[in-house]
């Protein structure tokens, strides 16, 4: 499989966010001018734009699902996209019918008029401001190609629709945003792969997009032991009880060692599925790991600050063995093996008695 | 690089002056994916259910077909992508369901690899230039024997046996 085959097809897999992530990674190291547009304050429908925003650029990474027809993706495809370009255009489709709109009547339409009616509620665009895209683009730029990047592009079913909705849109539209003469392209994974040299680096760029979006979705699934008979909750009450005053701080904390713990459980299980050696190595570390905690408390006149710099060790310790799988991910899959250690039992904490404290 | 306000670091303020944090080596309990005696019975069951008379008197399974089976014994999670990845093997759009990283897992599973080592050192098994065959040791089936007698495995003979329904080609016992 050559490199352009290996980047479509680790793209194909990728849907959703992590797949607008990797398109726009690519583009912003194949195209020096490109600029993400992050979603925090609203996209005004980009996810990205080059040259001084002249060129826009939408995504969609849609899962695949074998229960569905090439026409129901298309269908997809064409809805999604749609409602971008109307962003851009700044229009939305009008309600069903005029007489719905206008309140004046909810009796259904005689089959005379029904065709007049279909015709009226195709045109039905109504101009909506787009108060992101102004901030985004900038005053007097308007874009002059619109590009649609998908994860799956097997049909040319969707080009015609698309092609007639840019039509019917700057027909519509103030066109304060695209000029009335713009074009759009629909790709996919192969078109973007074979545009731009593919290297090692963009291979392990969308290979970690996969992996975080897998680790991801696991973690979410995962199950902790039962909430009432956990040794880590026992140890949680009685943190609460060494520490009154402080449950909401304690709480939160709780919360956050258990999303480490899952991200974990999560890491573990897909080493044990798809590297068995690394996890067979991370089996053995996780013993060394505790056993060097160990030391340091023991040696230490403060070992509760030791438990802090758990994580480091983690990271010394399993990373060698970890980075090789996970990458830049080695420190969070690092703390979580912490937390798991917390969570799972050989990690606990007592009342410090008078005895110990002078110890 | 230590995470700005870690529950690590929260926990360390907390604990500090106040608790004293004790670890119990011991009580970290090593996965059972790598106990030893726990494989080979693994082995035992993937060997008999797998394997097909070669002499009147012995068996034999391919090795590919063995580490697989076995990989799969411990983890029923794996074989609807198993079964799927049978399918589609002449389906280049359903294969791009099957995750890659899944079809190849079983092949760094080097437990196995270790685990084969031990039983054809001491006679249970003896290998062949792709495929494994019985030992003059009978240990093999008598721990199937004994895992029947017992009702000792049963989910693992379950997918096991679910597993030997799917056709294996010599592309998929290569991780391709």
């Amino acid at each position: 499989m050559s490199l352009v085959e290996q980047f479509a097809s680790a793209l194909e897999k990728l849907t959703g966010t992590p797949f607008q992530d990797a398109v726009c990674t690519r583009l912003r190291s194949a195209i020096p001018s490109f600029q993400k547009i992050p979603v925090k304050d609203g996209d005004g429908g980009l996810d990205g734009y080059s040259h001084n925003g002249e060129v826009g650029y939408c995504c969609y990474g849609f899962e695949l699902d074998p229960a569905k027809s090439e026409d129901d993706y298309v269908s997809m495809i064409v809805d999604k996209f749609q409602k971008d370009l109307r962003r851009l255009f700044e229009l939305k489709e009008a309600s069903k019918n005029a007489g719905d709109a206008q309140g004046t009547s909810t009796e259904p339409a005689p089959p005379a008029t029904i065709g007049a009616q279909k015709k009226a509620q195709k045109s039905k665009l109504q101009h909506v401001p787009n108060k992101e895209l102004a901030s985004v683009l900038g005053k007097d730029v308007k874009i002059r190609h619109i590009r649609l990047i998908v994860n799956r592009f097997e049909s040319n079913k969707a080009l015609g629709r698309l092609q007639s909705a840019l039509n019917r849109y700057k027909l519509a539209s103030q066109c304060r945003f695209v000029w009335s003469e713009a074009t759009l392209v629909l790709d996919g994974p192969q078109q973007l792969a074979e545009e731009h040299h593919i290297d090692e680096l963009t291979l392990a760029l969308v290979n970690r997009q996969m992996l975080f979006e897998r680790l991801n979705e696991a973690a979410g699934k995962m199950d902790l032991p039962n909430s009432k008979s956990s040794t880590f909750d026992s140890k949680i009450a009685l943190l609460k009880q060494i520490r009154p005053g402080h449950d909401r701080a304690i709480d939160e904390m709780a919360e956050d060692f258990k999303t480490d713990w899952r991200f974990a459980l999560a890491s573990e299980k897909d080493l044990s599925d798809a590297a068995a050696n690394i996890h067979r190595a991370l089996d053995r570390g996780k013993r060394r790991l505790l056993s060097r905690i160990n030391k340091l408390m023991t040696e230490s006149d403060e070992p509760w600050n030791e438990i802090s710099r758990a994580g480091e060790l983690a990271e010394e310790i399993l990373g060698p063995s970890l980075e090789h799988w996970f990458g830049d991910l080695t420190a969070d899959v690092c703390n979580g093996e912490v937390a798991a250690l917390i969570g799972d039992c050989p990690i606990r904490w007592e009342i410090q008695s008078a005895s110990n404290a002078q110890n | 690089m230590p995470r700005t306000n870690s529950p690590l670091s929260r926990l360390a303020g907390l604990l500090s002056g106040y608790a004293k944090p004790v670890i119990d080596v011991d009580r970290l309990a090593p996965s059972s994916v790598y106990d030893l005696d726990y494989r080979i019975a693994l082995v035992a069951l993937a060997f008999q259910v797998n394997s097909k008379p070669f002499t009147p008197d012995v068996r034999r399974v391919r090795t590919g077909q063995l580490k697989l089976a076995q990989f799969i014994s411990q983890r029923p999670w794996l074989l609807p992508v198993i079964r799927s990845w049978s399918n589609s093997r002449r389906d280049h759009e359903a294969s791009l369901l099957v995750p890659q990283h899944l079809r190849r897992g079983y092949l760094a599973d080097t437990m196995f690899d270790d685990v084969i080592d031990f039983l054809v050192a001491r006679g249970s098994l003896v290998r062949g230039a792709s495929h494994l065959l019985e030992g003059a040791t009978p240990l093999i089936r008598r721990i199937y024997e004994t895992a029947l007698q017992s009702s000792l495995f049963t989910a693992e003979l379950e997918v096991l046996k679910e597993l030997s329904a799917i056709t294996m080609t010599n592309e998929m016992l290569e991780g391709s």
